[in-house]
């Protein structure tokens, strides 16, 4: 058995397209295209509501009101998200705002920062090279209780609160530094109290000026000292922050 | 019933829904077979004659019934039609308002999303921040009087001369003052007289005839700790000038001085009045 | 044509009185439309093959209507109406189909 009789029918169809049966079945099908290709189109518009059932409409608003919902609940939960973690950083900023301002005040008083401030300069002549360790520790400690904060000597040692004081060969040897007058000392703090108290009777200036020391103090007081010397920053060996009770 | 005088009933006497496929049987009757039987029993009855086509008062009026009921179908589903339309647009209104609901929830949802993960990038490094300046804190409380510390070191009482008469034997704040220059000499790292810690604006002053530390009054014995090296802060107490003179101060005057090494001290915190800066800020840094 | 004018006249006579359907008959209408349809091809077809008979037609009409509305209305009760309803519509359907297909060869010799 050769072809089948359909195929061949087929295959003459192709051979020779232009029979009454055949422009006939082109055009019906043509008509057919058209139709479908139209409804297809109007199917994929936007509008497609139209054709659409009651019921089915309703369903879908439902489920749009669903999904509109959980949408709101998501938002409700991230906006009180949003309040805590803003609440949480802004206290925290705020507490670490803090703890610079502390750092910094902590640094000055350590000596690690510069200061600036207004205070007096007080100037020692020496021309004995009487001064010793006993008159300078005096007046270092008559100007912490007259509010000094910060202490700057010869521009060259910062005073801070483990500063001590020893004889040197030359002179006062202050944290480690040999020190020869004329003395400088750059203090910060109220200007008027500091000056006051160093020249209280048998204070500081009293005691420079008298014999046998026989100095000269000169006090000047000034809007603006600049404290720029900074002392070496110390890490405690022994001492430890001990934990609070 | 014997089986021989049962009835047999062959292919041909049985109905024909019997056999034939439902489709085919429907199609084949869908013209009421009564026209046929009415047709055969009119010929038979007229004998012959041509039957009655022509369709009477009968059909007439069956087909204005059709037409009524067909034109109150049509009317019925134009109305409803009409209520259904506008129900349905009304729907379809809502269905439209709550689609740009949804989206615009969601747009919202996805800013908020965004907004916290940056918020929570932020608290991080807050955080971050917040402990690298914590241990700093630390390091620097502990030198400047601002934390309490607690550490070895030495421990020194000191007094006014027992049966002491003249003024000379009695604690003056320059010996303090001597006192805890010469242990800062000798390696101390904190000191405290009497539970009062000394911070870079800690004074020993007279006031009458109190001493007074941190601007509070102290009054015999006084103790002072200074946390440091045990084994090396006695020796190196004794080399200063200020340690000597105090070695005198008990010889000469029998002011009492004890000093003793220590394993554990606890010195407390500097009162914060002691540690507040009203002139001094911070200077540039060069 | 005494029945075309039969259908004219209840066309008109609808359109001028709009009968309210009630509404427990409203879903019923369209089987019975269907049903009508079906009665009045066939009678078109019979007038056609020369068998027509007033009779017949009449009570083909009439049972047509009555038997699908209430084969829908029993569906309904026992819960199947819709299916029954299509059931229904299908072999009227398929009669209809097939009643006009002879008509055409009737009437078109094709």
């Amino acid at each position: 058995m050769s072809s089948s009789p359909g195929r061949d029918r087929l295959v003459a169809s192709l051979k020779s397209p232009r029979s009454r049966g055949q422009i006939t079945a082109a055009l019906l099908l043509a008509v057919v295209g058209f139709a479908s290709v139209v409804q297809v189109q109007s199917q994929e518009r936007d509008n497609d509501y139209e054709s659409m059932r009651e019921e089915d409409l309703v369903q879908l608003l439902n489920s749009l009101a669903g999904a509109s919902q959980r949408a709101e609940n998501e938002i409700a939960q991230l906006e009180q998200t949003r309040s805590s973690l803003r609440s949480d950083t802004d206290s925290r900023r705020a507490a670490l705002e803090q703890a610079r301002e502390r750092a910094t005040v902590l640094g000055i008083l350590a000596g690690t920062l510069p200061a600036v401030g207004q205070g007096i300069v007080v100037t020692v002549e020496d021309p004995e090279e009487q001064v010793g360790i006993d008159q300078m520790l005096n007046g270092i400690e008559e100007l912490r209780d007259s509010g000094a904060e910060a202490i700057e000597i010869n521009n060259t040692v910062r005073v801070v609160a483990q500063t001590a004081l020893v004889d040197g060969e030359g002179g006062i040897v202050v944290d480690g530094t040999q020190l020869a007058p004329p003395y400088t000392l750059e203090v910060i703090g109220e200007p008027h109290t500091l000056e006051r108290a160093l020249n209280i009777y048998g204070g500081f200036v009293a005691t420079i000026e008298r014999p046998p020391i026989g100095g000269e103090v000169a006090i000047e007081e000034s809007q603006n000292i600049e404290i720029s010397t900074l002392a070496e920053p110390r890490q405690p060996e022994y001492a430890e922050p001990a934990e609070p009770e | 019933m014997s089986a021989e005088t049962r009835p047999e009933t062959t292919q041909e006497e049985l109905p024909p829904q019997v056999h034939m496929p439902l489709l085919d049987y429907v199609i084949a009757n869908s013209l009421d077979g009564d026209y046929a039987q009415a047709a055969e029993r009119a010929e038979a009855a007229d004998g012959g004659e041509a039957p009655k086509i022509k369709p009477g008062i009968a059909a007439l009026v069956v087909m204005g019934l059709f037409g009524v009921l067909v034109t109150t179908a049509a009317i019925q589903t134009a109305r409803n039609a009409g209520d259904e339309s506008a129900g349905k647009e009304s729907l379809v209104n809502q269905i439209q308002a709550r689609s740009a609901q949804v989206e615009a929830r969601r747009e919202r949802a996805a800013n908020l999303r965004e907004e916290n993960e940056s918020l929570q990038s932020l608290f991080l490094e807050t955080t971050s921040q917040g402990r690298a300046l914590s241990a700093r804190l630390d390091r620097l409380g502990a030198v400047t009087g601002a934390l309490p510390v607690t550490g070895p070191g030495v421990k020194v009482v000191v007094d006014d001369a027992p049966d002491g008469t003249s003024e000379k034997q009695r604690v003056f704040d320059k010996d303090l003052q001597k006192l805890v220059n010469a242990l800062w000499a000798s390696g101390a790292e904190a000191i405290s007289i009497n539970e009062q810690r000394l911070s870079n604006l800690s004074a020993i002053r007279l006031a009458g005839s109190a001493i007074t530390v941190n601007y509070v009054s102290l009054s015999g014995p006084y103790t002072v700790l200074a946390v440091g090296d045990p084994d090396t802060m006695p020796a190196r107490f004794v080399e200063t000038k200020h340690g000597r003179d105090w070695l005198d101060l008990q010889a000469f005057y029998g002011l009492q001085f004890e000093m003793t090494a220590e394993d554990s001290m606890t010195l407390p915190a500097a009162p914060s009045r002691r540690l507040n800066l009203i002139h001094a800020t911070q200077g540039d840094t060069q | 044509m005494i029945a075309g004018l039969g259908l004219l006249v209840g066309i008109i006579v609808g359109l001028m009185l709009q009968p309210e359907v009630p509404l427990w008959l409203e879903p019923y209408l369209p089987i019975a439309v269907v049903a009508a349809l079906d009665a009045v091809f066939g009678a078109l077809r019979a007038f056609l093959d020369g068998i027509f008979d007033d009779k017949v037609f009449v009570v083909s009409f009439i049972s047509n209507v009555l038997i699908a509305a209430l084969i829908v209305y029993l569906g309904d009760k026992l819960g199947v109406g819709g299916q029954l309803s299509t059931g229904v519509i299908v072999v009227l359907g398929i009669r209809i189909f097939s009643n006009v297909a002879a008509i055409r060869r009737h009437i078109f010799h094709a």
